[in-house]
């Protein structure tokens, strides 16, 4: 027994060390990567946002309570004079109060809570991006790669169908078909994956193309590898870096795009709280009211500014351009320190 | 050319078959979604015989072979229906409300090359300093920007606080109105006022619209322009001698713009999109505004009108852009 939890540890550290020399310059790479983004100060900062609105978002109505309990025990220790009220459906005598300590973001025209409201908006916010980029991009890798690697007629198919949805503005062909589908949270997700995948065929399908001319691909081939196997193995990897840097980026296109269906008011129906439609209806009380349709709005803002300065920086990061531009420094660092 | 003659036919046969998919997609959308489309909006307060001679005026108990047959047919006759609220015919009511928005909507593209294309150029000449840094984090917040948060924030500063300039619908009317473009109409029948009052209400408008695809232009302006300082003509033009303001403005911007001109073209659909959302903030009674109107009150017909017609004019849009490109750039057209 004694012997034996001796040797397991030490078994494993050899095989951890052995695993380590042999993946040193990947180990090597990707501490590079980290360094890379650890460094653009920007970047950080978008990651926290995204992640604070991750947290947020997925906790939902279960955030709202943690807050409301902690909140209750400041005030019992006394570092808060005043219990906050949250009632994101309830209505009450309160009508548009400016932001206070008793409602954190004012309350709207029915003397609803908008700092519940909105926290709740923010969930159907992440739902949307991540449900349409979720179904969207599937869809738009498989027929990109489809299109991409057999070229001729299927390519000319899906290229066809592709750019006839892409002769639509965004907003447009989503407002179509969420207003033709009856206004409702599924419609609008429906529409903007509709709306979605065919940048997505376009993106990959370029990237296929010059993968493809790629030596090892042809090599591949002539070894006899099925073409499935080809591109799963050789082709599909190396689109996957700047299939990460879109998604992170749509993320915040998709959250633009539905707030902006929810501004028409296509998305979600009242009572339920959407970002979009909550600052639609705060356009009737401008400008003296500006908490109601601004705070919203401002939202809005910060989540789509974490997704594309998270995105941004991983551009930055996957491009291996910037890293050998970085190591370079690195290295001219350590020898003029010597 | 020759060369470029081949190039517009090869491009007017991709436009074609795009043409017809989106006759074909806004047919799917109004005719085949199940929610739809005068049955729907009829059949609340109709009893059941008068739902079928609707039925049989718009043809919607016909196979759909048929029902596309009509509403191609009904395309091109200028036939485009009639309102459900306004009961007044849709082509004569786009004809009014959609200048209003092309006009917003070129108003945009300017704001968005030249506020994009200077920012671009400042960005790529002091490259790799704090000014770049700084270009590089407004464009980020540029286009996470949404629509109507950047349209209510200038309303409120210039139009509230401020005063400066008028936060609310258009200008005065011309004397004689010919487009519906009012700046036009008024340059036309030689109205100072209107002209001076009408491009002062475009202002707001069309910056809150532009700084998105702004901050985009410019992003693609500094790589583009980096891309062109960093070949070897434009080596060989500084050992000449010659001034670095004539290196940038002249050798390396004219291989440098290329790709804006697709870029803008591209946005141009952008504008009209987003026009939706800054006109119902800035009620400017154009195609946008109207189309919001019109899905608060559920009036189909006029959605899909609407959006054939945005359709259309990006699509028309962008092949006049891509003939001009491949006139610009004598390597496309190959």
């Amino acid at each position: 027994m004694s012997i034996k939890s001796k040797i397991v540890p030490s078994l494993f550290i050899e095989r951890y060390k052995r695993w380590r020399i042999k993946n040193e310059s990947k180990i090597k790479e990707y501490r590079l990567m980290l360094y890379a983004f650890r460094r653009s100060s920007v970047s950080v900062a978008g990651l926290i946002i995204v992640l604070f609105f991750g947290i947020v978002g997925s906790l939902g109505p279960q955030f709202l309570s943690i807050i409301e309990s902690t909140v209750k025990y400041l005030c019992t220790v006394g570092l808060i004079g005043k219990l906050p009220k949250f009632n994101p459906y309830n209505f009450s005598y309160d009508v548009l109060k400016p932001p206070s300590l008793v409602h954190w973001f004012g309350t709207d025209d029915y003397g609803r809570d908008l700092f519940a409201r909105v926290m709740l908006g923010m969930r159907i916010s992440l739902y949307y991006s991540v449900v349409v980029i979720g179904a969207g991009v599937p869809i738009g890798v498989v027929l990109g790669l489809i299109s991409g690697y057999f070229t001729g007629k299927i390519d000319e198919i899906i290229s066809r169908i592709t750019d006839m949805f892409l002769a639509f503005p965004a907003l447009v062909l989503a407002m179509a078909l969420a207003a033709s589908l009856g206004a409702g949270l599924e419609s609008a997700i429906i529409a903007m994956i509709v709306v979605w995948w065919p940048g997505y065929v376009r993106l990959i399908r370029g990237q296929v193309l010059t993968i493809k001319e790629n030596q090892y691909v042809e090599a591949a081939r002539a070894v006899g590898m099925k073409n499935s196997r080809i591109i799963f193995k050789h082709v599909l990897p190396h689109v996957f870096t700047q299939l990460i840097i879109f998604v992170t980026l749509d993320l915040a296109g998709v959250i633009l795009l539905g707030a902006a269906l929810s501004f028409i008011g296509l998305g979600a129906q009242p009572p339920i709280p959407e970002l979009g439609r909550l600052v639609y209806d705060g356009l009737d009380y401008l400008p003296n009211k500006w908490w109601y349709s601004l705070i919203p709005g401002f939202i809005l803002f910060l989540m789509a500014l974490g997704f594309n300065l998270l995105g941004d920086g991983l551009r930055d990061v996957f491009d291996p351009r910037y890293r050998r531009r970085l190591e370079f420094k690195i290295k001219k660092g350590e020898s003029s320190e010597q | 050319m020759p060369e470029y003659k081949y190039y517009l036919i090869r491009r007017t046969l991709t436009f074609l078959p795009t043409l017809i998919g989106v006759i074909i997609i806004t047919f799917v959308i109004s005719h085949l979604v199940p929610a739809l489309p005068a049955k729907g909006a009829f059949s609340r307060h109709l009893d059941p015989r008068v739902l079928k001679m609707i039925e049989q005026m718009y043809h919607l108990n016909a196979p759909w072979y048929l029902q596309l047959w009509y509403y191609i047919r009904d395309l091109f006759t200028g036939n485009w229906g009639t309102s459900i609220v306004t009961n007044r015919p849709i082509l004569h009511e786009l004809s009014i409300y959609f200048p209003v928005t092309f006009q917003l909507a070129i108003f945009a593209e300017f704001f968005a090359l030249t506020i994009g294309i200077l920012l671009g150029i400042i960005a790529a000449v002091k490259n790799d300093t704090a000014i770049d840094q700084t270009i590089r984090v407004l464009s980020v917040i540029g286009y996470s920007m949404p629509y109507f948060l950047l349209a209510i924030a200038l309303q409120m500063i210039f139009y509230w606080l401020l005063g400066w300039l008028p936060g609310f619908g258009l200008g005065i009317k011309p004397k004689t109105v010919y487009t519906h473009m009012y700046i036009i109409d008024s340059i036309l029948c030689g109205d100072w006022n209107a002209f001076v009052s009408n491009v002062r209400h475009m202002i707001l408008p069309s910056i809150s619209l532009a700084t998105p695809a702004a901050a985009v232009i410019a992003r693609l302006m500094r790589g583009s322009l980096l891309d062109s300082l960093g070949s070897d003509f434009i080596d060989y033009c500084r050992m000449k001698g010659i001034p670095e303001r004539v290196v940038v403005f002249k050798h390396a911007m004219k291989n440098a713009i290329i790709p804006i001109i697709t870029v803008g073209g591209l946005q141009f659909g952008g504008f009209l999109g987003g026009a939706i959302i800054t006109e119902t903030i800035f009620a400017l009674a154009g195609l946008g505004r109207y189309l919001v109107i019109s899905t608060y009150a559920m009036d189909y017909p006029i959605i899909m009108a609407g959006t054939f017609l945005i359709a259309i004019v990006y699509l028309v849009v962008n092949f006049v852009v891509d003939l001009l490109y491949a006139y610009v750039d004598p390597r496309v057209r190959l």
